[in-house]
């Protein structure tokens, strides 16, 4: 993979001034006259930089920041301070050249036409860009295949399914063929298996096509599926950004047992071997150590009627509920 | 090409709600018949008010009708929603002016409802024809027409500086009212301006609102005074006008905050 860097973010600040107002009719006369501001650092001093052809995750809770940089990313907003340098520009500077290798899908925010068919909108975005016809047509063929969107193509888009109307969408964001592509909460609202077919999309797309890809996301999977890097903030600071192997190896330090035994087993016993997470008659969970979990099961094995037993890694979702959502 | 394809998707949406389209073009044309109706009660039996006759009133009523459908793109709302809804996002990071696109819509439903407008427009000069007098020479229609594209472009750098001033103010409908009043006042579409006060004339002289209507149908009447010192006149507020929207919009994206994901 290509190391060259083509989003490089640095010291980023963003501040928002919000006016602030108590409940009640005379808070709100007051207002009129004399009006309260606070400010909001909803990004606050980040730093990091992307290569060429990575997936990255971009984890946090709500109101952590992630689309406020997706934003900056982007051009959308400006930042208060730092810089950002995205393949060699300045987004807020809104340069045709640099809007045309760009992309933004926004789970919330739709560019197809409401009452027109997907096509309509595809078409129009031909002309945005500038794709020549072989380009649209080769494009066209290939993303509709892949997400499997022909039979609906010809109906209007306020009569598509969510997951109709986010694979148009995408399509929409890469006719164009962008370097880079921008994802906010793709699979907000998604089935099971319409998330796991854009995720299967997105990483072909990245493989074949080399798109560099930065995508925010409530949905642990989504993240854990496409991306190997994941850079994490929260309260608008950056928590974490590396590897997700890297993250597990260093706060993952517990692995679960997951028993079942051959006859009821009471869960204070089972209190020697580790942290009991869950017990019910003849199945346990329990937490120990990443460490010495080797020893732990065989203690399990020797001193209970164990039948089965599976030892898992803590899942992605549960390290960062654990030490990064505080 | 692209603001074209917008142009032609807009009216294949527009298609989609025909009962819209005929009452927006009732409620059109309610004020120029009032207004038309007022103007011959104070007629009375006198040939003339102001140098306008009753051709004259039905013309100039006529012609602002025409005009409002031609000209006058009322677009301010929606740059001030896209702006407060955070709309602005998905077009803000294309090649794509979200300004010129709100624009291009406008006058895509504008030109269908002009489209079915025309007929009801005919019928009306087809009943007045006998006071309806438009006599131009060549140059004279050549200006008129400049004139009126003048006032378009005009009109529509207004609409966008009013549009985003929804940057500071978040609603801005209250500044949009106040600038369609000016316009009916100062414009001249409620009256022709020639037979407003003195005071509101001399006021007039100095705003936008008079180079958009009232400079392109006076010429179409015959009654411009001077044609190429007011098409002067139109390029000099066009630029100024331009000037003060490029700086409001350069400030206004510094602050805009692109609400929602």
């Amino acid at each position: 993979m290509a190391e060259k860097t083509v989003i490089s973010v640095n010291h980023l600040q963003k501040y928002f001034t919000v006016p602030e107002k108590t409940a009640g009719f005379s808070a709100s006369l007051r207002s009129l006259v004399h009006r309260k501001y606070k400010t909001v650092k909803a990004v606050d001093d980040v730093t990091f930089s992307i290569r060429e052809g990575e997936i990255v995750g971009f984890l946090g809770p709500n109101g952590a920041g992630k689309t406020t940089t997706l934003k900056m990313l982007t051009g959308i907003l400006y930042p208060t301070n730092g810089t950002v340098d995205v393949l060699g520009h300045i987004p807020q500077k809104h340069e045709k050249v640099f809007q045309k290798q760009i992309s933004l899908v926004m789970g919330q925010k739709n560019q197809l036409w409401w009452d027109l068919p997907a096509t309509d909108a595809f078409l129009l975005n031909k002309e945005i860009y500038g794709i020549s016809d072989a380009t649209y047509n080769k494009a066209f063929a290939e993303l509709t295949e892949l997400l499997g969107v022909a039979p609906v193509l010809a109906t209007p888009v306020r009569k598509l399914s969510l997951g109709q109307r986010m694979k148009c969408e995408l399509i929409a964001a890469l006719l164009h063929e962008p370097k880079i592509l921008f994802l906010d909460e793709p699979t907000i609202g998604l089935d099971v298996a319409t998330q796991k077919r854009v995720r299967e999309f997105l990483i072909k797309i990245n493989r074949e096509r080399g798109t560099t890809i930065m995508l925010t996301s409530h949905y642990m999977e989504d993240v854990e599926a496409v991306s190997s890097r994941v850079i994490m903030i929260n309260h608008g600071h950056k928590l974490y950004d590396g590897t997700i192997a890297k993250l597990m190896a260093t706060y993952a330090k517990d692995k679960y047992l997951m028993v079942e035994f051959s006859k009821p087993v009471q869960s204070t016993r089972l209190a020697e071997v580790g942290e009991v997470v869950s017990s019910r008659e003849t199945r346990a969970t329990i937490a120990v150590p990443r460490k010495d979990h080797a020893k732990r099961a065989a203690l399990l094995l020797t001193r209970f009627p164990v039948e089965n037993l599976d030892i898992k890694e803590m899942k992605l979702e549960d390290v960062i509920l654990e030490h990064f959502s505080k | 090409m692209k603001y074209w394809r917008t142009f032609l998707l807009t009216i294949q949406t527009e298609l989609q709600y025909r009962a819209n389209l005929v009452l927006w073009i009732i409620e059109g044309a309610i004020a120029p018949v009032v207004m038309v109706l007022a103007w011959f009660v104070v007629l009375g039996n006198r040939s003339e008010v102001g140098g306008y006759t009753r051709g004259d009133f039905i013309t100039y009523y006529l012609a602002v009708t025409f005009g409002w459908y031609v000209v006058a793109g009322t677009f301010s709302q929606m740059i001030g929603r896209a702006i407060k809804m955070g709309e602005m996002n998905i077009t803000l990071v294309k090649p794509y002016n979200v300004v010129l696109e709100k624009m291009v819509r406008e006058q895509a439903w504008k030109f269908i409802s002009l489209l079915i407008a025309l007929p009801i427009l005919a019928v009306v000069t087809y009943m007045f024809r006998s006071y309806v007098t438009v006599s131009l020479s060549g140059v004279q229609i050549f200006m008129t027409m400049v004139s009126f594209a003048l006032g378009a472009i005009l009109f529509a750098i207004i609409e966008a500086t009013i549009g985003i001033l929804a940057f500071w103010f978040v609603e801005i409908w209250p500044i949009a009212d106040t600038s369609m009043a000016c316009m009916n006042v100062f414009g001249g579409m409620l009256a022709p301006l020639t037979l407003m006060p003195i005071f509101f004339q001399r006021v007039a002289a100095y705003l936008p609102f008079k180079y958009v209507f009232f400079v392109p149908v006076s010429m179409l009447l015959g009654k411009g005074d001077n044609a190429s010192f007011e098409l002067g006149l139109q390029v000099i507020f066009i630029v100024v006008c331009f000037g003060i929207y490029s700086l409001i919009w350069r400030a206004g994206l510094k602050r805009y905050e692109g609400i929602g994901g």
